[in-house]
């Protein structure tokens, strides 16, 4: 009787130490999807393919191994994980598409990943909120209304977008021991940064004010943010020509080069130039502001606030003499948060495997473990749990790097923030969500050219031909400068494109009161 | 003991102060990339490149043979690809263009515009990748890498201008002591030609051991990546990554150390490193007047 | 009737002419002819679920952003300008090493110079617009730094146009170099040695004898190499411009090829059917060129035509 009841007991406590981890497995938010045994037992095995961009770090076989094995158990699928390297997206991504290959998943995104091309084109798969509820009904619980909004496009939606808030405002990462060196007080505007940069260029013959290469310039907090427009997107053009003013409900649209602001932008950046703020060679060279900043030839850098305040922390570790700091020159000016659709998922449109591709994606999303997984790596190995909440790298995690290889296109809010964050993001964002951020209700409005892609490609070209020296205060009359910019752009069709989106801003903003 | 005239003492002073120079010309800039490869990061990023390491290091080589597996297998399969395209290819072009060179073949005009034709029209990639990936079911195989490369237009028509200069007796004579054309080929005409295989040769494998593309479209299996491809993702997706990070309005935002300066300057050395070997084994071939000396004999 | 029999008759003829030909015709046919008919997607609106096939026809409407940019004009001028020069440059500066090195009688100096003149050929674009940087740029490069050495000015070598020019076709030059060297020097190994011989006892110097020897009997690959790359005078270097060029706009009037134009106006769209339009125009033009001169050639000289 004893010897039964020790090994029942045994097998019984088995049992429910198994069970409860398995709910302790499930996501934070609720239920885990199609655990229920009936469908697991109807559920065929099915193996999935899914393509994201980067390259293939070292332990990845091993990390998504263990999480196929999770996914096994759970929806009987399994994913074979393909990756595009960041030098083949060009080639590669389209490719995927045109060629019909079979694949289930793929990463994509507005602006930088083809989102509203391919979804133009009839690449992905039309997500239904019929489709979503059923196979995907944590993502369609728990993601923001705005994401759907923004992932429409001819009012269907396309993909499930992450759901992390990101702002594109950017900050500067300034040397703290040259500002005290010349006696400059804290940096909190435009007029601090160009005391700052003077006293650079006069004192420091080794040091520039900023390394403006890699296509970069000071164009996003100087002109975007200063002015307060946001490019209206689907007008895909490096620079925004076509935009609305964040803080104007109404639907008008603007044309950039044309405004007062943008005028006064080019002088300003002229007279940057002539002082030296920048190598007169920035717009051949391919070093960005990071590479000039961490190594000590420039004195700052201007980048989205991850990059900067990351630089500064590494930046004070390796020289601490340094005293890098990261300060908001336009403090106070309204801010916009990123689409969602900056980062998501999409399925083949020839996909055969729809149904379980969903909800394999609301589990990347949503499940604690897959999560953990595709993020950060294999606990022990890669990465150390640190509470519900947070993680910390440990030695090998240069085989799979922390939210490295785009597993981006299912960030969640379930997602863990590293130990070692800097503080000063938490500090700016909070700040940002409080008091700066705004909404304007063109936010959601993709624009559709199809009947203007000849003129949007024409004035592509004219963008990076005038565009970028003029950032750059590489002409030497910025007034005339600015007027040939705009002339070219009307020659281009820029006229037609902006009654286009005119139009169908109108009609957007109508249809939504 | 012969005089050397004074017209030929000339022309080789200038000869050889012209080949120096322009010798010169084309490696410096091979110089200053094997220099980089031996300069510390921190150098390049302070003060650029030079010709000589400014602070020298083998940091980059170190980086670079991390993982000797990965560099060790690339050349493998590029060795492979590289040997039996060129021995193939080669084989095949001479035949080809053999044939375009015999006046006695009337359609060989229309023969050499059918294939001259397909270097003005193109469908593009797309079609292309179809091709080869729906159709031939080519992806993740050697033969992908293969086959692309394995003729080309160009070296079948500088092949033909090459054997041109064998006179048309040779063939003529040999029909009529009844020969077949083919074996006229195998026995008389590319014993003729060694100098044109050589080149049309070399040309063939340069181009199999330049080539990145076809790696790049067709294999996804990092075990098979050729040398060039190898080299190619990463010189190339630094620039491209900080494309992407340009547009993406910050949500790009890899904490990877990238590769460094340095490093694609070690890889480059790596990887071209031997094929100049290839050049002086063929050089052997280049001996003036072989034709006429086979058809006295 | 008699045709037919006509026909089979040359056929058998010429059967294993036609067998040794038959790995290269299938070939093409295969890999070249097959795909040649996705260019019908510059006529249409491309998009995937209908596929090439299946997509909408739009005519010309394809063609129309690279006109409407206003650059059409000066990128096709840019195209066929550079490459003319990079023809006419190459070719003189190829054979003159080639003529030179074929009568150089040291071994050693002959495999070694050839060897690293080709050198260039592996180094990709990518590299060389990394050296143009360090070279050319403002503040740091070696061209200033040799500059001030001497006591002069520094030039902003990336705001002037014209000097890009020179650079492009002296890097062209360089990158070719071993390549085109080769090509002649196996054309002059060719050339027998009697008539050389013969040529130095009826008392003709070296210079006479690659004057009336050499230079003609290269006429035919020179002629070859030639229509070559006349055949693609549309058509430009893409990676060279780009990692050389790259962005800079106040290049681009000097600059910017047909190449480059495209790939920047679709970068964004990615339009498949744009960039086919493109390529066909490119292609159209080339064949138009090539048909006049090859005509031209063979009028004058049948052998040494392409086709």
């Amino acid at each position: 009787m004893n010897k039964f009841i020790k090994r029942f007991g045994i097998k019984l406590l088995l049992a429910t130490i198994i069970m409860s981890s398995f709910s302790g497995c499930s996501s934070n938010k609720g239920a885990d999807p199609a655990t229920k045994p009936e469908t697991k037992k109807a559920l065929s095995e099915v193996k999935l393919k899914m393509y994201i961009l980067g390259d293939k770090p070292k332990d990845a076989d091993v990390v998504y191994g263990k999480m196929n094995e999770i996914m096994k158990e759970k929806i009987n699928a399994t994913i074979d994980v393909n990756f595009i390297s960041w030098g083949d997206q060009k080639t590669k991504y389209p490719l995927l598409f045109s060629s019909g290959e079979d694949f289930d998943l793929v990463f994509t995104a507005t602006g930088w990943c083809y989102y509203n091309q391919m979804a133009t084109r009839n690449g992905f798969l039309e997500l239904t909120p019929e489709l979503l509820q059923k196979y995907a009904p944590e993502s369609w619980k728990n993601e923001p209304k705005i994401g759907w909004e923004q992932a429409k496009v001819n009012n269907k939606i396309y993909m499930i977008p992450s759901d992390k808030d990101e702002y594109g405002y950017e900050v500067v990462g300034i040397r703290g021991d040259l500002r005290e060196k010349y006696n400059i007080p804290p940096i909190k505007s435009v007029t601090d940064l160009e005391k700052y940069y003077d006293a650079v260029v006069k004192n420091e013959k080794n040091i520039v004010p900023v390394t403006n290469g890699g296509l970069q310039s000071l164009r996003v907090p100087l002109e975007e943010f200063a002015a307060g427009i946001k490019g209206v997107n689907g007008t895909s053009t490096t620079d925004p020509i076509i935009a609305y003013k964040i803080d104007d409900t109404s639907s008008k649209i603007v044309s950039v080069i044309d405004t007062p602001n943008y005028k006064n932008y080019a002088v300003k950046m002229k007279e940057y130039a002539d002082k030296g703020f920048w190598s007169k060679s920035s717009i051949s060279s391919k070093e960005t502001s990071i590479d000039g900043f961490k190594g000590g030839k420039a004195a700052s850098m201007v980048w989205n606030l991850e990059q900067v305040s990351s630089a500064v922390k590494a930046m004070n570790i390796a020289h601490p003499e340094w005293k890098g700091e990261v300060v908001d020159i336009l403090p106070g000016s309204k801010k916009f948060m990123n689409p969602y659709t900056n980062n998501g998922m999409g399925i083949n449109v020839n996909s055969k495997n729809s149904e379980r591709a969903l909800m394999a994606l609301d589990l990347l999303r949503y499940d604690r473990d897959i999560y953990d997984l595709t993020f950060y790596g294999i606990k022990g190995t890669h990465y150390e749990a640190v509470g519900d909440t947070q993680y910390k790298t440990l030695s090998d995690t240069a085989n799979f790097p922390a939210e490295g290889v785009c597993p981006w296109g299912w960030t969640t809010s379930i997602g863990r923030t590293e130990v070692d964050r800097p503080k000063v993001i938490e500090q700016f964002t909070s700040k940002w969500a409080k008091e700066d951020v705004v909404h304007n209700p063109l936010e959601t409005f993709t624009f559709n050219d199809s009947s203007v892609k000849n003129e949007l490609a024409a004035i592509n070209t004219v963008v990076t031909q005038y565009g970028l020296p003029l950032n750059l205060g590489l002409i030497a009359d910025p007034v005339k400068g600015v007027e040939i910019y705009s002339q070219k752009l009307k020659s281009a069709g820029l006229e037609k494109v902006m009654k286009e989106v005119q139009t169908q801003a109108d009609v957007f903003l109508k249809a939504m009161k | 003991m012969k005089k050397i005239p004074k017209d030929r003492k000339i022309f080789n002073a200038v000869a050889y102060v012209v080949i120096i120079i322009m010798t010169l010309l084309c490696i410096i800039p091979i110089i200053i990339v094997v220099s980089g490869s031996f300069t510390s990061e921190t150098s390049i990023l302070t003060d650029g490149f030079n010709l000589i390491p400014k602070e020298f290091s083998t940091s980059a080589y170190s980086l670079a043979f991390k993982d000797p597996m990965i560099i060790l297998r690339s050349y493998g399969v590029t060795l492979f690809v590289t040997f039996s395209g060129t021995i193939v290819g080669l084989f095949v072009t001479a035949m080809t263009s053999y044939v375009l060179t015999r006046k006695d073949f009337e359609w060989r005009n229309k023969f050499s515009f059918y294939f001259y034709f397909t270097t003005l029209f193109t469908g593009g990639l797309v079609p292309w990748y179809i091709l080869m990936i729906r159709y031939l079911h080519l992806k993740d195989n050697y033969l992908a890498l293969i086959l692309p490369l394995l003729l080309s237009v160009f070296n079948i028509l500088i092949m033909k201008s090459y054997m041109s200069s064998i006179p048309d007796a040779i063939s003529e004579s040999a029909k009529i002591d009844g020969a077949g054309d083919f074996t006229i080929f195998i026995k008389l005409i590319l014993p003729l030609s060694k100098p044109a295989l050589a080149t049309v040769g070399l040309f063939i494998a340069l181009r199999y051991w330049n080539d990145w593309y076809n790696a790049m479209l067709f294999i996804d299996n990092d075990k098979m990546y050729s040398l060039q491809y190898f080299l190619y993702k990463i010189v190339n997706n630094i620039d491209a990554y900080k494309n992407i990070i340009a547009n993406s309005g910050g949500s790009a935002n890899i904490k990877m150390n990238l590769p460094g300066e340095s490093l694609k300057m070690a890889l480059t050395v790596i990887v071209t490193g031997p094929i100049i070997l290839l050049y002086p084994f063929v050089q052997k071939y280049f001996v003036q007047g072989l034709t006429i000396g086979a058809v006295k004999g | 009737m008699m045709n037919n029999k006509g026909f089979l008759y040359k056929v058998n003829k010429n059967k294993t002419l036609l067998l040794m030909l038959l790995p290269a015709v299938i070939f093409f046919f295969v890999f070249n002819y097959l795909p040649i008919v996705g260019i019908i997607v510059a006529f249409k609106s491309y998009n995937f679920s209908q596929g090439i096939f299946g997509s909408p026809w739009i005519g010309f409407d394809n063609f129309k952003f690279f006109f409407i940019s206003g650059q059409a004009f000066i990128v096709t001028r840019n195209t066929v300008l550079y490459n003319l020069a990079f023809i006419f440059v190459n070719t003189v500066i190829q054979i003159t090493m080639a003529i030179l090195l074929s009568e150089i009688k040291n071994k050693y100096f002959k495999k070694l110079t050839q060897s690293l003149m080709f050198l260039p050929y592996f180094i990709s674009w990518v590299i060389v617009g990394v050296i143009t940087y360090n070279i050319f740029n403002f503040e740091h490069g070696t061209f200033n730094s040799l500059l001030k050495m001497f006591n002069m000015q520094a030039i902003d070598v990336y705001s002037k146009p014209i000097a890009w020019i020179f650079i492009l076709i002296l890097f062209c030059a360089w990158q070719g170099l071993g390549y085109g060297t080769v090509l002649y020097l196996a054309a002059i190994m060719g050339i027998d040695t009697e008539i050389y011989e013969a040529a130095e006892i009826d008392g003709a110097n070296i210079f006479k004898r690659i004057k009336f020897i050499t230079i003609p009997s290269l006429v035919p690959t020179i002629t070859i190499l030639t229509l070559l790359a006349v055949g693609n005078i549309f058509r430009g270097n893409f990676d060279m411009f780009y990692n050389i060029i790259g962005n800079n706009g106040t290049l681009f009037k000097a600059t910017d090829v047909i190449d480059t134009f495209t790939v920047r106006a679709l970068l964004q769209s990615n339009n498949v059917g744009m960039a086919a339009a493109a390529g066909f125009y490119q292609s159209v033009f080339c064949f138009v060129t090539i048909m006049i001169v090859n005509t031209l050639v063979k009028k004058h000289d049948e052998d040494n035509a392409l086709f």
